[in-house]
C-alpha cells in the first residue's frame, strides 16, 4: 500500500475516532428527543422540544453558565495577568512556580468539597469567626456557597483556573520576549503603566485566546463544583441536562437528550467562531 | 500496513465477535433450584446498589460476600449504581442488543417501575428461591411495590419507614404532625427543608396524603383529580412556607447527605431517613450526635419495601439468584436486622420461621433512638403509584424550586 492510501486511511480511522463517534452520540440524541430512537420511542414527535422550550429552565441555565464563566474566566485572567506583571521576577523565583502546580493537582470534587467545608454557614470559616465573637448566631456569617450570585462556583473556579493562566502567561511573555519590547517602549518614551496596557496586556491575550476559548468552554459545563456550591435554582446548564436525564420519570429523558444536543450544538458553534476569531487576532 | 488493518478491526468489528451469547429468560426460570445451583456455583456475579451508608457496605463487603463465596464459590462484585442512572445503563445495553454488564441490583418502587417499562428485569423469579417461604408476603407493604403487584418479578429484601430525626437536646418540642409543622417552621425560621430527591419525595407523598386526611384516596391506580386537588393544598402550604425554610428556600439539598451533613453540623434541625432506624446507625458511626431522635409524625408516613432484581439479559441469572436467597435466609436477615450492622427491618414473617430463629429475631438488641417498630406500624401509610412520585418531583420543581 502507498503512502497515499496508508495516509487516507490514517485520516478515515482519525475522523472516526474524533468527528464520527461524537457526531453519532449527537445524531442519536437527536433522534430520540424527536421519539424515533431509544427503547421508549414511539415514532416521531416534537412534545419533547415543546417540554423544552415550555419550562424556560434550559435559557435560564444558558444564561447562569453564561454569566458564572464570564466573571470567572475574567476574574482568574485579571489575577494572573497582575501577577505576572507585577509579580515579575519574583514570580520566577523558587517555590512560586512551584507551589503554581499545587491547585492544578486538586481534582474539582475534592475543590468544591473543601471550599464547601470551609464557606458554607455550619463551616469552618464560620465556626472560627463565632468563636472569635464576630458573629453570634449561624445566620450571621454571609451566603457564600449555594447562593444567588454564585459566589462559591465562581470562587472554586477561580482557584483553580488563575495558576494555570499565571504559568501559561509567564510561557508567553518570554516567548514573546516582552522585557526586550519593554526596554525597547522606554526608549521610545513609554511608561511601565503604558507598556503593560498597550503591550503587554494585549499580547498575551492574543496568544492566549484559543487556550481561554477552550478554558470557558470547559468552565461552562463543569458538572462537579455547581453541584455541590450551587443552587437547585437557576442551574449550569451540565446540571440542567444530568437531571432531565436522571429523573424518576423516563418521559423526561427524551427532553435530557434535546437539551443534551441543544447545548453540545451552542457549544461547538461558539467555540468555532470564537476559534475562528481568536485565529484572526492571533499574533 | 497490516497494523493500521488490525487497530480498525479492532476498533470497528472485533468487540461484536467477543460478545457472550443472550439467554432466553424463559429457559433460565423453567430450571430447578438443583439445575441452578449446579449452573449458579462457582460463577461471579455483578450487583449494583447504593453505596451511601458505610454500615450496608460493611454488611455487603464484609458478611455477604464472604458467605456466598464460601457457600457457592461466587464472587460477588459490587459497584454503585441506582435509580435512573440504573435505567440508563440498562437501556443502553438494550439498544446495543448486549448482555449485561449487571446480574443483580438492589431496587424499589420508581426503579421497579422502570425496568418493567423498558422490560429489563428477568421474571417470576422469587418463587423459585427456597428461601422464599419464609418471606412475609401475606403483608401488603411487601408484596406490593407502589401499587404495583410484585408478584415474584423482585424479591422482597429490606421494610422501612420515612421518619423525621432531630436532635434532643437543641429541640425540645418537635411538631408532633404534619398538622402542626406548618406553625413550627413559622416559629423556627432556617430550621426546616426539604431534600430534592427519593427521600424528599416521601416526604411530599406523605404530607400531600396526611393533608387529604384520608390516605385510602390514593390506593389503587394514579388519579389526576386526586393528585391535583391534594398536591394543589400542598404548593399552597409549602408557597407559604418557603420563607422559613433554610435558606428561606432559594435552594434546597440535592441529595440526603448533604442535608444529613446540614444536621450533623447543626446548620438545620431535622434531616429524614427512609429507614426508621437510621438514627441508630448514624449514631454508632458518630456522624449524628447521641441526643439525636427518630420519630413518625401523625397521622403517618410512608412505609415500603426494598427488593432485589435479576437483570433480564444478565449473565450469570442463575448465581444471582443463589446470592439472593442467601440474603433472604433468616441467617442474612437477622444479622441485616441487628441495629448495630444495619437495623433493617426484616421482610420475613418471623412465625413461618424455625422456633430457634423466631427466639432470635425477638431477642435483637432493641433500637436505642429509633421509634419501636410495633408503635408506629399503625401510622403506616402504603406507596402510592409510581405516578404520584414522578408528577410531585416535577411539580416541586415548577411549583417550588423554580418560583425564586
Amino acid at each position: 500500500m502507498s503512502s497515499k492510501q496508508t495516509n487516507t486511511l490514517l485520516l478515515t480511522v482519525y475522523a472516526l475516532l474524533v468527528v464520527g463517534l461524537p457526531l453519532m452520540g449527537l445524531g442519536t440524541a437527536l433522534l430520540s428527543s424527536l421519539g424515533v430512537a431509544g427503547p421508549l420511542a414511539r415514532g416521531f414527535t416534537t412534545q419533547y422540544w415543546q417540554q423544552l422550550g415550555a419550562g424556560g429552565g434550559l435559557f435560564s441555565s444558558l444564561l447562569y453558565s453564561l454569566y458564572i464563566t464570564l466573571v470567572s474566566l475574567g476574574l482568574s485572567v485579571g489575577i494572573a495577568l497582575a501577577l505576572v506583571l507585577a509579580g515579575g521576577s519574583t514570580l520566577n523565583r523558587q517555590p512560586f512556580p512551584t507551589l503554581l502546580y499545587v491547585p492544578l493537582l486538586v481534582p474539582s470534587l475534592v475543590m468544591g468539597f473543601y471550599l464547601f467545608q470551609l464557606l458554607s454557614r455550619a463551616g469552618w470559616l464560620s465556626r472560627i469567626t463565632y468563636q472569635l465573637g464576630l458573629t453570634s448566631r449561624i445566620e450571621a456569617f454571609p451566603e457564600l456557597v449555594q447562593d444567588a450570585a454564585g459566589t462559591g462556583i465562581i470562587l472554586a473556579q477561580i482557584l483553580m483556573a488563575f495558576p494555570f493562566f499565571t504559568l501559561l502567561f509567564r510561557t508567553l511573555y518570554t516567548d514573546a520576549r516582552l522585557d526586550e519590547l519593554r526596554n525597547l517602549t522606554k526608549t521610545l518614551g513609554a511608561s511601565d503603566r503604558q507598556f503593560r496596557q498597550r503591550v503587554a496586556i494585549p499580547v498575551l491575550l492574543r496568544r492566549a485566546s484559543p487556550t481561554l476559548v477552550l478554558f470557558g468552554v470547559a468552565s461552562m459545563g463543569a458538572y462537579d463544583i455547581p453541584l455541590l456550591l450551587g443552587r437547585t435554582y437557576p442551574q449550569m446548564v451540565s446540571i440542567f441536562v444530568t437531571d432531565r436525564l436522571s429523573r424518576f420519570d423516563l418521559q423526561e429523558i427524551p427532553v435530557g437528550y434535546g437539551a443534551g444536543f441543544l447545548v453540545a450544538v451552542l457549544m461547538m458553534g461558539s467555540i468555532g467562531w470564537l476559534a475562528r476569531t481568536a485565529q484572526n487576532y492571533a499574533l | 500496513m497490516n497494523r493500521f488493518i488490525f487497530l480498525f478491526l479492532a476498533l470497528t468489528g472485533l468487540p461484536g465477535c467477543s460478545q457472550p451469547e443472550q439467554r432466553d429468560p424463559t429457559a433460565i426460570l423453567s430450571q430447578s433450584w438443583p439445575q441452578i445451583e449446579a449452573r449458579g456455583k462457582n460463577q461471579p456475579v455483578s450487583m449494583v446498589m447504593w453505596l451511601g451508608d458505610p454500615f450496608i457496605n460493611d454488611y455487603m463487603n464484609k458478611y455477604v460476600r464472604p458467605e456466598v463465596k464460601k457457600r457457592y464459590g461466587i464472587d460477588l462484585q459490587i459497584g454503585a449504581g441506582q435509580g435512573a442512572g440504573l435505567v440508563q445503563t440498562l437501556m443502553a445495553e438494550q439498544e446495543a442488543g448486549q448482555p449485561s454488564e449487571v446480574d443483580m441490583a438492589w431496587i424499589n418502587g420508581e426503579t421497579f417501575y422502570q425496568l418493567r417499562q423498558i422490560k429489563a428485569l428477568l421474571g417470576p423469579f422469587t418463587p423459585l428461591l427456597p428461601n422464599a417461604r419464609y418471606l412475609d408476603l401475606r403483608n401488603r407493604f411487601i408484596n406490593t411495590d407502589f401499587q404495583q403487584p410484585v408478584n415474584g418479578m423482585e424479591c422482597p429484601w429490606g421494610n422501612v419507614q420515612l421518619a423525621f430525626i432531630y436532635d434532643s437536646r437543641t429541640i425540645t418540642d418537635p411538631p408532633k404532625s404534619f398538622a402542626d409543622l406548618p406553625a413550627y417552621i413559622k416559629a423556627h425560621p432556617g430550621q426546616f427543608t426539604i431534600p430534592n430527591e427519593f427521600t424528599g419525595m416521601t416526604i411530599l407523598k406523605s404530607w400531600m396524603m396526611a393533608l387529604s386526611g384520608n390516605p385510602r384516596l390514593f390506593m389503587g391506580p394514579f388519579n389526576e383529580a386526586v393528585y391535583q386537588k391534594w398536591s394543589g393544598e400542598l404548593w399552597t402550604q409549602l408557597d407559604a412556607l418557603k420563607p422559613y425554610f433554610w435558606k428561606a428556600g432559594k435552594t434546597f439539598p440535592e441529595q440526603l447527605a448533604p442535608l444529613h451533613q446540614l444536621f450533623a453540623n447543626g446548620e438545620v434541625g431535622f434531616t429524614f431517613s427512609n429507614n426508621d432506624a437510621e438514627v441508630d446507625n448514624k449514631i454508632n458511626l458518630g456522624f449524628f450526635p447521641k441526643t439525636a431522635r427518630a420519630y413518625v409524625p401523625d397521622p403517618g408516613t410512608i412505609q415500603n419495601s426494598h427488593y432485589l432484581g435479576v437483570i433480564g439479559h444478565a449473565q450469570h441469572p442463575e448465581a444471582a439468584m443463589l446470592v439472593i436467597n442467601f440474603m433472604i435466609s433468616p441467617e442474612a436477615q437477622l444479622r441485616k436486622m441487628d441495629p448495630t450492622v444495619w437495623g433493617d427491618h426484616t421482610v420475613l414473617a418471623i412465625d413461618k420461621l424455625p422456633a430457634g430463629y423466631r427466639k432470635l429475631f425477638r431477642e435483637l438488641p432493641t433500637r436505642r433512638y429509633a421509634p419501636d417498630r410495633d408503635a408506629i406500624q399503625g401510622k403506616a401509610f402504603q406507596e402510592p403509584a409510581p405516578e404520584y412520585m414522578t408528577r410531585l418531583f416535577k411539580d416541586f420543581r415548577t411549583h417550588v424550586i423554580e418560583t425564586n
